[in-house]
């Protein structure tokens, strides 16, 4: 088992000066060596203040917080220096926190060592945004926390990001990370938090196994009857799409359906956009009620 | 040893960013101009009191109010507020448990820097002294004075309701070990301005905030106790005041010369031009620029509020 390398158990922040505001509750959360968690939620719906408390930035007001090892954290304003150049900002944090002194290898590695001369201002947002994390790296930390890491970032430098943070998990390093951009998180998280008025109100287990996404080409009658007949849990309110317990394997599933007589135009695993939608649906409809 | 380098990462940030900056240069360029505004004024009145223009009072209101301000508190101010508007502060913050290093870095980079714009104020001071004094005086004392007062309850020279008013010794005795102590003590003034400048944009989160702590600050500290002085004329607000004079020069200054016998600058006449007098509505000139100057400086700093930076790049 790895270890544990951050852990928060039932942290809250509140703010005011009665402490009246609550902008986290409850929050609780286990980083293990390699592993990435993904926060997920709303604007002001408390993923930034859990990563503040997570990076030491934040003092929670209740709950505890226990970190082992180091941690550097990438805020959402990028936390670089304009008017040094990338080379300048990345060792002036490697310094400081006794980092890598080989942070040429970063460099190279985000592909920014062509701008290695360049002021951090004149650098493109993409750009930037790299370079943050080039700074993240360049402090050798065991935890790495980023705060929406693809914010303005064009596809290229997000999939440069992206297969950064896969090296970070190889390498034993924690990674955390908020983001509006879920289409990137399928692919690098372990675990994703959706976050709502500061609670966590779903913990997904990534990959996502046993539940699936199905097209037919036929009417809802007829795929609610013959679904019902195989004996499947399954979900037809999105109808044509329907979700569909995956008791057994997908090959399975899928000559079960194929055998039924219906015709399948789509058959594939539920993404965590779905179920996000799902759970902010879930939330609105219990905030309604 | 991560202290050791701790320092000396920030040091050398600190520099490199003012040679960079245009924060810098113009800090020292507006410190010139307005020391030399601030000494104008005197120069003007001395040894004769004039009725002065409206407009040049403004001015050298604003050089005597905002140069002490800029000189003292703003620039660290605007350093770590900054640092709190791009992110660093955070990330350094969550990377470095113990920021020892970089703070003692900071403070003293900071009072290097003042310790720059004090020469820099005092070479105004000079230079404006030269002028006027040039060919009239051999030998110069003067003392800074609050000016505002002045304007408002009169500046015959009478002590006003807030018992301040302009003082200047003209044909006083020069001699440099004279002069290098009045350096010496403005610069070792600078340590608690330097110091609150430094608390202040710890608390606050933006550089606007920071600056107008700042400017509060400043009048509290120099309007409160004059008042309370006047008003309650006790003797421990006196004694206190005149501590605070010493550590803060500028506008109480006259009332630290009257208990403690500190005066600031002490310079002897030069005699750069023949007939001083005649450049003088120039300096009016000069004065009204050097309060533009000071306001599109602040301006510069705070572009939340006027966004010149945002409209400079664009």
């Amino acid at each position: 088992m790895n270890d544990v390398l951050l852990e928060m158990t039932s942290v809250g922040k509140r703010y005011g000066i009665r402490n009246t505001k609550k902008a986290l509750e409850e929050f609780s959360v286990t980083l293990q060596e390699g592993m990435c968690l993904a926060l997920i939620g709303r604007n002001g719906a408390g993923k930034s203040t859990a990563l503040k408390i997570m990076a030491n930035v934040l003092k929670p007001t209740e709950g505890r917080v226990v970190v082992h090892g180091r941690v550097s954290y990438v805020p959402e304003n990028m936390g670089i220096y304009p008017n040094l150049t990338v080379e300048e900002n990345v060792k002036f944090f490697s310094d400081i926190s006794e980092g890598h002194s080989d942070y040429e290898s970063i460099l190279s590695r985000l592909n920014i060592m062509g701008s290695s001369k360049v002021l951090a201002s004149h650098l493109s947002k993409g750009m930037r945004r790299k370079l943050s994390v080039a700074v993240a790296m360049a402090q050798n930390p065991d935890v790495v926390i980023f705060d929406e890491p693809f914010d303005g970032v064009d596809q290229t430098s997000s999939e440069e990001i992206v297969a950064m943070i896969r090296d970070m998990k190889k390498h034993n390093k924690a990674v955390v990370l908020s983001s509006h951009n879920i289409s990137y998180i399928d692919s690098i998280a372990d675990e994703v938090i959706v976050i709502d008025s500061g609670r966590i109100v779903r913990r997904i287990k990534l990959p996502l196994e046993g539940m699936k996404v199905v097209r037919f080409a036929a009417a809802y009658e007829e795929v609610d009857e013959v679904l019902k007949s195989l004996g499947l849990k399954y979900d037809i309110s999105g109808f044509p799409y329907v979700r569909i317990s995956a008791g057994s394997t997908q090959e399975d599933l899928n000559s079960m359906l194929v055998h039924s007589g219906l015709r399948v135009l789509e058959f594939r695993d539920l993404t965590i956009a779905e179920i996000y939608r799902g759970v902010l649906n879930d939330v609105s409809v219990t905030v309604q009620s | 040893m991560t202290l050791a380098l701790q320092f000396r990462a920030e040091i050398k940030k600190q520099f490199i960013l003012m040679k960079r900056s245009t924060a810098a240069p113009m800090m020292v360029l507006a410190t010139f101009l307005l020391a030399m505004v601030s000494t104008a004024e005197l120069a003007w009145n001395t040894p004769i009191y004039m009725t002065i223009p409206l407009q040049f009072s403004l001015a050298t209101f604003s050089g005597s109010f905002v140069s002490f301000f800029i000189l003292f508190m703003v620039y660290p101010s605007l350093s770590i507020s900054e640092e709190k508007e791009n992110g660093t502060y955070d990330v350094i913050r969550s990377s470095t448990h113990d920021t020892t290093g970089l703070d003692v870095a900071r403070l003293i980079f900071n009072i290097i820097f003042a310790g720059v714009l004090t020469v820099t104020a005092v070479a105004g001071f000079i230079f404006m002294l030269l002028i006027r004094y040039g060919m009239l005086s051999n030998h110069v004392e003067i003392v800074v004075d609050h000016l505002i007062y002045n304007y408002i309850f009169g500046y015959s020279g009478l002590p006003s309701v807030f018992l301040t008013h302009t003082k200047t010794y003209i044909d006083e005795g020069f001699s440099l070990g004279l002069f290098m102590m009045d350096i010496a003590i403005l610069f070792i003034s600078i340590l608690p301005p330097v110091l609150v400048g430094l608390i202040f944009s710890r608390i606050s989160m933006k550089r606007s905030t920071s600056v107008i702590s700042s400017v509060i600050f400043y009048l509290v500290i120099f309007n409160i106790y004059p008042y309370l002085i006047s008003v309650n004329d006790a003797l421990s607000v006196k004694y206190l005041y005149a501590g605070i004079s010493v550590l803060f020069p500028g506008s109480p200054l006259s009332l630290a010369d009257t208990y403690l016998g500190f005066t600031t600058v002490r310079i002897s006449g030069g005699g750069f031009f023949s007939l001083p007098n005649q450049y003088f509505p120039a300096w009016i000139l000069w004065a009204l620029l050097s309060y533009v100057i000071i306001i599109l400086l602040i301006l510069y700093f705070m572009p939340s509020i006027g966004g010149v930076m945002d409209w400079r790049k664009k």
